[in-house]
């Protein structure tokens, strides 16, 4: 503790010296920016695509470092252990910060502490989807009928403690309704399996945009605050139960102790790339992921709030990873 | 036709300029470590896995392809010109290969083993074709209770089929099992045997054990080896006489049944299946002492069968996505790798992977003849590239390809570990395939017996009510109930014996 107090003491007692003179000059060498999945997912080609419009406006090479491992554990762990300086950052998913610290008994770092948030980036949501032999058309019609069928009716989620299956649980409690949890790895297969009937019901992501557009699924709600652009007929839940509420979002972060004016930079130039049309296009294309762009103190609010509210949802039903 | 339509489909897949080129390299490399003894394809599709990171799946699969069929190819010419199999596969080619090289009749052999591979080679390619669309119809029916079967028909099926001692072959696929357990379990998101290390957390890399099992390990026990190699450079008339092409062409066509059909069972692939033919053809032969002295069927039947084998194991991985070998088992590491989950649903999803690796294994035998015809004489001189130079070179690469997966020393060191272990394991005689088979069919087992459980609310009858997981299991029992059997113990201890 004491050395940890110490570190901190002197970091800040350097960054007063070092901030005036390092901003100006920040960056001065190539920044990296470690992203928690191997290459190739919808967060890896938003971090390139990032890394492309700030390094062609920071005049330094802005390069990607692929860490998976442990849910974004071993990216997160080091990144929080680098030299806050601003050349070490990290992408990730909002669920390395406001779920892994519910679910995981030794987390290796703090990811409130530990961990500065630079910018948001971007953001999606999940669809509720059926198999097309399920009787229910619409959200309600599914409750009723959840309610009526024993035993429980199967759902399909990306993993115990993933998203999926925490967003599920949610609507559950919301809903009053029973639901028999079968874990799969990840929300492309969660959605495979409910095309061929294994499971009758599945929450996941943009894996699962094109099973919907090829009516292999039906679509019955989606997560958001507001319908999704790509299917503008389906109906948000909110619509049903006010107040829930699954978005899922990626972030730009920091080792804790980054100095202030090294993390506007930052924020300055990944606003300034997220407002480029050819940005959110190519976003929206890889993985259905809109522009999310916040003030500093929007973002902070929008972690705490959803750490606060997994970390109920994970209390309730009990999952965790130890 | 159907068939025609999806055959002329997957050449306007194959003949594009990328997928030819790709199919080259891969049957050019294929050749070339079949050349070489001591790296196998195995040992070369692990080290290149990370490299067809960078391919799209089409031509990644059609490479990986290349190099397993196109070891074959390779693998005879050493087996005939240095009497030392420059693969596992070709070791019974050497019986009678050589001798007919001592006789002056190299040229002819290398000749009878090429065309009597690309015939084989023409033969699975259509079987695979026919066989596989109705398979994987009939797959598609699979949900987890008859996955957890047919995994179990599988496991059961690699100890019955691996050569050696049976308890060492049920020992390496328990280490597989536990190996594989490694990591977060998915149904409870609970970690296991991972001693709080991160980089433990989502298991061990399956590329990581094959690198060093088959990788690592092979180099280290070739490094023990003397380096004695005699190379005879003087090959003679490619041409065969008349009486050779009259033995050679029966022996072929039943070589290429036999492969076919080992090609297919869990398991098996080119190596069973040329062991099987050369055991097949000495049984039926009217003068069975000709065998060993340089009978023209000993390098027909085993050459022809290794090919058709090494084509015909894809048809499990296509279509049901279960690997019979371990070079299959890496290809489902390949297309996890571009985010393919093997099933049967690859044919409906992505026939341009399907019909496109396919029809490429046709045109890869058609190149495999020009390169090891024509150019032996390029092959000849590689034989004599000293082991002090190649071996550090391969090293170099290999710890290359596993860094580069996920940047990750740590899974370096482990590579490295399970090299040693792979090292250890080949001085007891214990065979890696079963391990490997059991690491990657153990978690899919598990996670399949554990949601089928789930599914029918924890009536463990499921296995056996539903018609085609309790056929498979029925043939599992039968296969185990075979092995404990003493006269078929003896039978099997048999062939492997008298193939070596």
């Amino acid at each position: 503790m004491a050395m940890q107090w110490m570190r901190v003491a002197a970091l800040a007692f350097l960054s007063v010296f070092a901030t005036a003179s390092f901003a100006q000059q920040y960056p001065s060498r190539p920044i990296k920016i470690l992203v928690s999945i191997p290459p190739g997912g919808a967060p890896d080609i938003a971090a390139r695509l990032i890394a492309q419009k700030m390094s062609e406006s920071v005049g330094q090479p802005v390069v990607i470092d692929n860490k998976p491992g442990a849910n974004g554990n071993v990216a997160g762990d080091a990144m929080a252990k680098a030299a806050p300086d601003g050349y070490t950052l990290m992408l990730a998913g909002d669920s390395l910060i406001v779920i892994n610290p519910h679910i995981y008994a030794k987390m290796p770092f703090d990811t409130l502490k530990d961990v500065a948030p630079v910018a948001s980036i971007a953001s999606n949501q999940f669809f509720l989807s059926v198999n097309p032999s399920v009787q229910a058309k619409t959200l309600p019609e599914f409750v009723e009928l959840a309610k009526k069928t024993k035993p429980a009716i199967p759902f399909a989620s990306g993993g115990n403690g993933s998203q999926h299956h925490l967003g599920m649980e949610m609507f559950k409690q919301r809903a009053g309704i029973d639901l028999t949890h079968v874990p799969y790895r990840g929300g492309g297969p969660a959605g495979n399996a409910t095309v061929a009937g294994e499971t009758m019901v599945v929450l996941a992501g943009a894996s699962n945009a094109g099973l919907l557009r090829a009516g292999k699924l039906r679509g019955l709600a989606t997560t958001g605050k507001t319908r999704s652009p790509l299917f503008p007929d389906i109906p948000t839940v909110g619509e049903f139960y006010p107040g829930y509420e699954v978005t899922i979002w990626l972030g730009l972060f920091a080792p804790a102790g980054t100095p202030e004016p090294v993390l506007a930079r930052l924020r300055d130039e990944v606003n300034k790339a997220l407002s480029q049309r050819d940005l959110a296009e190519k976003l929206n294309v890889t993985g259905a992921l809109q522009p999310l762009i916040t003030t500093p103190a929007e973002f902070v609010a929008l972690i705490r709030h959803d750490h606060e509210k997994y970390g109920k949802v994970v209390r309730d039903v009990g999952a965790k990873a130890d | 036709m159907e068939l025609l339509d999806n055959l002329v489909f997957g050449f306007s897949v194959s003949l594009t300029l990328q997928n030819i080129l790709f199919c080259f390299l891969g049957v050019l490399v294929g050749t070339l470590i079949g050349v070489l003894p001591g790296i196998g394809p195995p040992a070369t599709v692990a080290m290149l896995l990370p490299a067809t990171f960078y391919l799209s799946p089409v031509p990644a699969l059609i490479m990986l392809a290349g190099i397993y069929y196109g070891a074959q190819y390779g693998g005879s010419t050493t087996a005939i010109l240095v009497n030392m199999p420059g693969e596992s596969s070709s070791v019974v080619t050497c019986l009678d290969g050589y001798q007919m090289a001592r006789k002056g009749r190299a040229g002819a052999a290398l000749a009878i083993a090429a065309l009597a591979s690309l015939f084989a080679g023409t033969m699975a390619t259509l079987l695979i074709a026919i066989a596989s669309p109705p398979l994987s119809r009939l797959a598609l029916k699979f949900l987890a209770a008859e996955y957890f079967s047919l995994m179990v028909l599988g496991l059961v099926g690699s100890i019955v089929l691996a050569h050696g001692s049976l308890l060492k072959a049920v020992a390496m696929v328990f280490l597989g099992l536990l190996l594989g357990l490694i990591g977060t379990d998915i149904n409870s998101g609970a970690e296991r045997f991972t001693f709080d290390v991160p980089m433990l957390g989502d298991g061990i890399g399956f590329v990581v054990v094959a690198m060093g099992l088959f990788g690592l390990a092979e180099i280290l026990a070739n490094l023990e080896k003397r380096d004695r190699r005699q190379i005879d450079p003087s090959i003679g008339t490619l041409m065969p006489t008349r009486e050779e092409f009259r033995l050679a062409w029966p022996a072929t066509l039943r070589g290429t049944t036999i492969g076919a059909i080992l090609g297919v069972l869990p398991g098996g692939g080119a190596l069973l299946a040329s062991f099987g033919a050369y055991a097949f053809e000495k049984k039926i032969s009217r003068d069975p002492s000709r065998f060993g002295k340089g009978a023209v069927e000993g390098v027909a039947a085993p050459e022809s069968a290794n090919n058709a084998g090494a084509q015909t194991s894809f048809i499990p991985l296509l279509t049901l996505g279960i690997p019979g070998n371990p070079v299959m088992a890496l290809m489902i590491g390949a297309m996890m790798i571009q985010g393919i989950s093997p099933g049967p649903q690859v044919m409906t999803q992505q026939p341009e992977l399907f019909w496109g690796v396919i029809t490429s294994m046709w045109l890869g035998n058609v190149m495999l003849v020009i390169i090891n015809l024509p150019m032996i004489g390029i092959w000849v001189r590689l034989l004599k590239v000293p082991y002090r130079l190649l071996f550090p070179s391969i090293l170099l690469f290999c710890a290359i390809g596993v860094y580069s997966l996920n940047n990750s020393g740590f899974e370096v060191g482990l590579a490295a570990l399970f090299g040693l272990m792979g090292y250890v394991f080949y001085k007891l005689g214990c065979e890696p395939a079963p391990l490997v088979l059991g690491f990657i069919l153990g978690p899919l087992m598990e996670e399949n017996l554990r949601r089928a459980m789930l599914l029918s609310h924890g009536d463990p009858l499921v296995f056996v009510q539903r018609p085609i997981s309790a056929v498979l299991l029925l043939m599992a029992a039968a296969l185990l109930l075979l092995v404990v059997l003493p006269v078929f113990r003896k039978t099997r201890e048999q062939a492997f014996k008298e193939a070596a």
